[in-house]
């Protein structure tokens, strides 16, 4: 397989970034690691004219706290997030997902910025960054605004992000104490695999072992990632116990809106929708107890 | 009218030795590796990031050549498989895949050491649970894997 003829445009600012997607939209996409996006081109799933290589903008690269956010610059790759000393205590379960991602060739080069972005259902960031109630940075010469990540997602491969704006950074707020957060996934292998379904979940226990918030994500069972806001709503007051968590899968079973395909069909995928949300619920349960 | 760019320029070190040449704005690391370079030890396996067949290092870090525009490598270092080899001897992952059996049809067996020497350059004590690990991205038809990880395992410095 071979790249179509492309012209690459390299941007050295946001600035000059947002002006060349302007200019050629919209045969045109913004280029960090391109593993999904290089492939889409080889196999003819996108026709583009134009690439716009982000990657020599150096302030879009780093992890860093930032008032009391871990702020995520969007050329980050899966391997320098997962490596980061900044993903100590709190924000150590974002590494349930960045463990498991891909292979060594992928995370060396894929950014986070891409695995958001791109908007491709069974990526592994957006579920478990939204469990832990993040957001995203979208940048134009107009302003920026921070989007948060629930609402980030229209569709698959759709997002909020205009043509003028690129994504710049996710922000994860610190985890107050009795937090915790874990997500769980499925793959047909141990290594190498894209999700079959995955669940992320977030929990906050106060000093009584009552749950005062939570946050269920599903991811690869539907078009977005998906906040099943009611299985949040039903656990918010019970106890983290076995039954309150298998009622909260079977809400999450319910919400989910799996497709058939070479990996699964729709009723294995939320069959495993159900067992990965308690799963899910209780490594976070753990996680939130040794947190207090 | 949008300028049609035929040819871009590219300068990068490649085995220890800099480089300059021009290539096309579409192509790939791997095929400028095999086409313009003649360094055809990288393979070409499936084109989409899964196999690890064209497996090199760049700057330091694995990746799949094949997922790597050639433009976005100016400036970089890479290190293919015909890089290991020094004074006309063979590089130890290299002798250790030999020794084992660790080679059958031979296909994947450059991004196999190009793996392994990430893995050993970061961690020259690797478990085994490290190995397969840093191995995950490249498939073997072949041997089952097993005689690869027992290569790579018998270069693991004692003291893990």
């Amino acid at each position: 397989m071979f790249l179509p003829q492309v012209q690459l445009h390299e941007a050295a600012s946001l600035d000059q970034a947002s002006d060349a997607l302007v200019r050629y939209a919209p045969h045109v996409r913004p280029l960090a690691g391109g593993t999904d996006l290089l492939v889409d081109l080889k196999t003819g799933r996108l026709r583009l004219e134009h690439l716009v290589s982000l990657n020599r903008i150096d302030s879009l690269r780093g992890v860093s706290e930032l008032d009391g956010c871990l702020r995520i610059g969007a050329l980050t790759t899966v391997t320098t997030l997962d490596r980061s000393p900044m993903l100590a205590h709190g924000f150590s379960p974002i590494r349930d997902a960045t463990r498991k991602m891909a292979a060594p060739q992928i995370r060396n080069v894929a950014t986070v910025g891409g695995n958001i972005a791109s908007a491709v259902p069974c990526a592994d960031l957006p579920p478990i960054l939204t469990a832990m109630k993040a957001s995203v940075v979208l940048w134009s010469p107009e302003g920026r605004r921070e989007v948060p990540l629930h609402s980030f997602f229209i569709g698959a491969r759709e997002t909020v992000r205009r043509d003028d704006e690129l994504l710049t950074e996710a922000l994860v707020p610190l985890p107050q104490p009795g937090f915790g957060a874990a997500y769980a996934r499925f793959g047909l292998r141990d290594g190498n695999t894209i999700a079959v379904a995955a669940v992320a979940a977030g929990l906050l226990l106060d000093g009584d072992d009552t749950i005062r918030d939570a946050r269920i994500v599903l991811g690869a069972v539907a078009p977005v990632p998906k906040l099943v806001e009611s299985a949040g709503a039903a656990l918010v007051g019970q106890r983290p116990d076995e039954d309150a968590f298998r009622a909260t899968a079977v809400t999450a079973m319910e919400a989910a809106e799996p497709i058939s395909d070479v990996r699964g069909s729709a009723d294995y995928r939320r069959e495993l929708v159900g067992v990965l949300t308690e799963r899910a619920l209780t490594t976070a349960c753990e996680r939130a107890r040794r947190s207090r | 009218m949008q300028e049609v760019v035929e040819k871009v320029e590219l300068a990068f070190t490649v085995n220890g030795e800099a480089m300059s040449l021009r290539v096309p704005p579409g192509a790939t690391l791997l095929e400028v590796l095999r086409e313009d370079l003649e360094l055809t030890g990288t393979k070409y396996g499936c084109g989409e990031g899964e196999c690890g067949a064209c497996s090199v290092l760049l700057d330091g870090r694995v990746v799949n050549s094949c997922l790597v525009l050639a433009q976005e490598c100016d400036g970089l270092e890479v290190l293919t498989i015909e890089g290991l080899r020094s004074n006309g001897q063979l590089h130890p992952i290299q002798k250790a895949f030999v020794e084992y059996g660790a080679i059958q049809c031979g296909f994947c067996t450059p991004g196999m050491i190009m793996a392994a020497y990430a893995l050993l350059e970061a961690n020259p004590s690797p478990s085994e649970e490290e190995i397969k690990r840093a191995l995950e991205g490249n498939l073997c038809r072949c041997t089952g894997y097993r005689k690869i990880v027992d290569a790579v395992l018998s270069l693991a410095r004692e003291g893990a």
